[in-house]
């Protein structure tokens, strides 16, 4: 029994990731670190004795490529040769999303309609008829309710009788103007003869492919020493207009496909718009988002709190056991310190990213997202960033990783790395308890209010950030702002558990294990040379901070936090962990603090602010080499974070001395 | 024929041109902004809109707005 | 139209009062926070606070349009509701959690906490507001 391999496809907002939900339930992992949406997921389901391989691919509205996004799902379906295409059509909107099956269906992959939504389509008054639309595009269309897994059973069932059939391709075909039809069968027999086509791609579609301008395509097929008829001796201008041609012949096929389905005119006003009127309001717009987000941020604190709670019980009860029992005190150290104390940082986590993950996940089901992007485009322009670039700015507040994956839902290479670069500079929740503990014991009264200052002031570097390297490095706007606005959704429970849950899951899987391992190096770097007191000057880790002390010298750092900054490089959520270690005792780290005559409340804020500033994590760096492609951006970001970091932290060294006199 | 950012709320207007053919215009067309395709400003900020297609709601700042001419309809 | 014309003009003054009250919450919300007013009941919270007068910005808004912009009344009416019973449950969430993390801790906290008065007292009396328009929002 063989594998079935489908790949899920649709526009953005159709409700794939909810069929995938339904359709693979728990089987399912990721290729890369989550973001929102932006990457390939793969589940299975069995069906008696096969298995179904789902892709769930980016949300595409059509096979052209503007985004990495676009080129991931365009790339999976052109060249990787699955058994079928699934097509989810949102039946609220059919006539757009018949743009790209138009598309699809050029192919020649066996190729299933899902037409998801039909409660709310019912709901609109919209009637469709399935078997219409299956005889016009000779393709299976099922309905479906994604979100209540109705026809689901249908679906996959539709989906093995498909296969079993073996019947050959013969879906509805585009009637292009004839012009266009004898240059196609000209490029198409051409190839057909020549070249060498990626996947199963059949001169035919190609051809379509060259016509429309994919130029991808005919980078490749240039890359083999074609030269292709027609197209090549066309000028640009002529390219577009034949592009043109297609595009409406497109539209003219979709028009005629809809006869399928009746709808209510456009008159009336909906509900939507009369909430759009409100939450995109000139002058209320931003403030409601900034409350939403207070509440956001605050519940993600609130809520955590007692998971974080319960953690530290829990693992202050284990380190009293093993304190109690009788063995060799450098084991003792190894466990208490080493492990115990690793598990302990990375779980300490886990519940605010959770949360981050939830949090976020509802917001972008119910399409608030969409308008919150919308309504701080304006004020992100003038900064020199595009409006999409928002989402992962929200995002980087939880954990940057996923926030700098996001960014591949931007179209230009410009506003990309302008975003990325900034990106770090939103304080991570990582590195909040060390803001937390140091706050905590220099400036009690209002550790809130420096909290809330670094925060602000890592916007303010990142906005600087963004303008001056756009000035100065990619002259030049960001591109338009063009988003498509999904309807109001009721956000489903379920829908978002699952994607917190994965995202989650992998959050621990890969940061975990570098956390984890961090924390087992300090303890080591602490512990050797053998019988040297545990984090004392004298250890290993003594021995690194001193080395390279004098060069934080000016700006007032012991050698203490010079190592725990050469830890956070590993991960931000091991400087705490390390301070406790150098200072002889987590739970003394309080007093042990406030003890150290070498460090004044001035010398502290510099320190926050360093942390805030200096450089992403390894995690983080290994994403941004990743998505930008290129060691030299990621040398530079490391460079600039570097630099930033070291003189904002002097400037404020030196203005809080001046201010508290010290 | 006025570009789409001159246009007020609660407009229906009518597709004359696109403007260019770059980038934007074909992200444009795939939305199915393209000749002929009737639109409903929802909401105007200045120089961005929304607007809606059908069922479909898009939001256009200003330098995709300023490509799209239309004619006002009824 | 005649049929909702009595539950219209009871809606519409409605929204008046809800107004007024968020505006009074916020300030009061404010006002303690700045440790200006004392007072058992109320939790000090600046931010709450302004929240609070953003919200009775948007009803009076509402308010305002009423009479001249039906659909711009039902849209503000609706929005400031709902956000404001949003808020308010996720005000018993936030002090909740905040609480259980004091008790968990070992700590005494205060239980009445939870249920920070000014949040979840506007929140009521928006309550028939918010069903009132919506009933009206899908009708238009």
């Amino acid at each position: 029994m063989n594998d079935i391999r489908i790949l899920l496809t649709g526009n953005p907002n159709v409700g794939k990731t909810t069929l995938f939900n339904a359709l693979c339930g728990v089987h399912q992992h990721t290729g890369n670190y989550p973001g929102v949406t932006v990457d390939i997921k793969e589940g299975k389901r069995h069906i008696g004795g096969q298995s179904l391989i789902v892709c769930d691919l980016p949300g595409t509205y059509s096979l052209s490529v503007f985004t990495p996004d676009e080129q991931v799902a365009r790339d999976a379906l052109l060249t990787s040769n699955p058994d079928i295409v699934l097509q989810i059509v949102d039946a609220t909107n059919i006539e757009r999303n018949l743009f790209l099956t138009t598309q699809l269906l050029e192919l020649g992959i066996p190729m299933i309609i899902a037409l998801n939504m039909c409660d709310l389509a019912d709901e609109q008054g919209i009637k469709i008829d399935s078997e219409c639309l299956a005889r016009n595009l000779n393709v299976t269309v099922v309905r479906i309710v994604a979100r209540s897994e109705e026809g689901v059973g249908e679906l996959v069932d539709s989906i093995v009788k498909l296969i079993e059939e073996k019947k050959p391709v013969s879906h509805r075909e585009v009637l292009y103007p004839g012009s266009v039809t004898s240059h196609i069968n000209e490029i198409g027999n051409y190839l057909g003869s020549h070249a060498k086509l990626p996947g199963n791609l059949s001169s035919n579609c190609a051809a379509i492919r060259l016509m429309e301008g994919d130029e991808h395509l005919e980078k490749t097929l240039h890359d083999q020493g074609l030269v292709i008829p027609f197209l090549d001796k066309c000028d640009p201008a002529e390219r577009d207009s034949i592009a043109e041609d297609v595009l409406l012949a497109r539209y003219r096929t979709a028009e005629e496909i809809m006869a399928c389905s009746v709808k209510c005119t456009m008159g009336r006003v909906m509900p939507a718009d009369l909430i759009d009127q409100v939450i995109t309001h000139r002058y209320f717009g931003i403030p409601i988002f900034l409350s939403c987000m207070w509440f956001a941020f605050q519940l993600t604190f609130s809520a955590a709190a007692p998971f974080a709670a319960a953690i530290e019980i829990i693992f202050g009860y284990f380190n009293e056991i093993i304190t109690g029992m009788d063995m060799d005190p450098f084991i003792r150290s190894f466990l208490i310190e080493g492990i115990i104390g690793g598990v302990g940082s990375v779980l300490s986590f886990v519940p605010s990213i959770f949360i981050v993950f939830l949090l976020l996940s509802i917001l972008e089901d119910t399409g608030y997202l969409a308008r919150a992007a919308f309504v701080m485009d304006r004020l992100m322009h003038s900064m020199g960033l595009h409006g999409r670039s928002f989402i992962p700015f929200l995002m980087g507040f939880g954990c940057n990783v996923p926030a700098i994956m996001a960014t591949r839902t931007l179209q230009s290479r410009a506003d990309r790395i302008i975003t990325i670069l900034t990106l770090p500079f939103m304080s991570c929740s990582a590195r909040l308890p060390v803001y937390v503990l140091f706050t905590g014991v220099f400036f009690s009264a209002i550790a809130g209010s420096v909290i809330f200052f670094l925060y602000v002031l890592g916007i303010v570097v990142a906005i600087v950030t963004a303008l001056i390297f756009r000035r100065y490095v990619f002259k030049g706007e960001p591109s338009p702002f063009i988003m498509e606005l999904p309807p109001y959704r009721r956000p489903s429970g379920t829908a978002a558990g699952i994607h917190m849950w994965y995202k989650g899951r992998e959050y621990l899987k890969r940061a975990g294990l570098v956390i984890f391992g961090g924390v087992l190096v300090v303890w080591a770097l602490a512990s050797f040379p053998v019988g040297v007191e545990y984090g004392s000057a004298e250890s290993l880790a003594g021995s690194l901070g001193q080395l390279l002390q004098p060069l934080f010298a000016p700006l007032g750092f012991n050698w203490q936090l010079v190592v725990a900054l050469i830890f956070g490089f590993v991960a931000k959520e091991v400087v705490v962990g390390s301070l406790g270690t150098l200072y002889g005792g987590e739970d003394t780290l309080h007093s042990s603090l406030a003890a150290d005559h070498t460090l004044t409340p001035a010398i502290a804020l510099a320190f926050l602010v360093f942390v805030l500033l200096y450089l992403p994590c390894v995690a983080a760096l290994g994403v941004i080499r990743q998505e930008t492609g290129s060691i030299k951006w990621t040398v530079i970001i490391v460079g600039y974070g570097l630099f930033v970091a070291y003189v904002v932290s002097f400037i404020t060294l030196h203005i809080a001395s001046f201010i508290t006199g010290v | 024929m006025v570009p789409l950012s001159l246009s007020s709320p609660g407009e229906k207007v009518v597709v004359r041109s696109i403007g260019g053919t770059g980038h934007i215009a074909k992200t444009l067309g795939h939305l199915g902004i393209i000749t002929g395709t009737e639109l409903r400003i929802i909401r105007k900020n200045k120089d961005s809109l929304i607007v809606r297609i059908g069922e479909s709601r898009y939001a256009l700042g200003p330098g995709a707005a300023g490509m799209v001419l239309v004619d006002l309809l009824g | 139209m005649s049929e909702t014309v009595y539950p219209h003009n009871y809606l519409y003054g409605w929204t008046g009062i809800v107004t007024v009250v968020t505006s009074i919450a916020g300030l009061l919300s404010i006002l303690r926070g700045a440790e200006i007013v004392n007072g058992a009941y109320l939790l000090p919270d600046i931010p709450g606070g302004c929240i609070l007068i953003l919200l009775s910005a948007i009803f009076g808004t509402a308010y305002y349009k009423g009479r001249t912009d039906r659909p711009g009344w039902i849209s503000f009416s609706y929005i400031g509701s709902l956000m404001l019973l949003i808020f308010a449950v996720c005000t018993v969430l936030i002090n909740g959690g905040n609480y259980l993390a004091l008790i968990m801790g070992g700590e005494d906290g205060d239980a009445s906490t939870i249920i920070s008065l000014t949040f979840i007292w506007a929140a009521i009396i928006a309550i028939p507001l918010y069903l009132g328009v919506s009933k009206l929002m899908y009708k238009c």
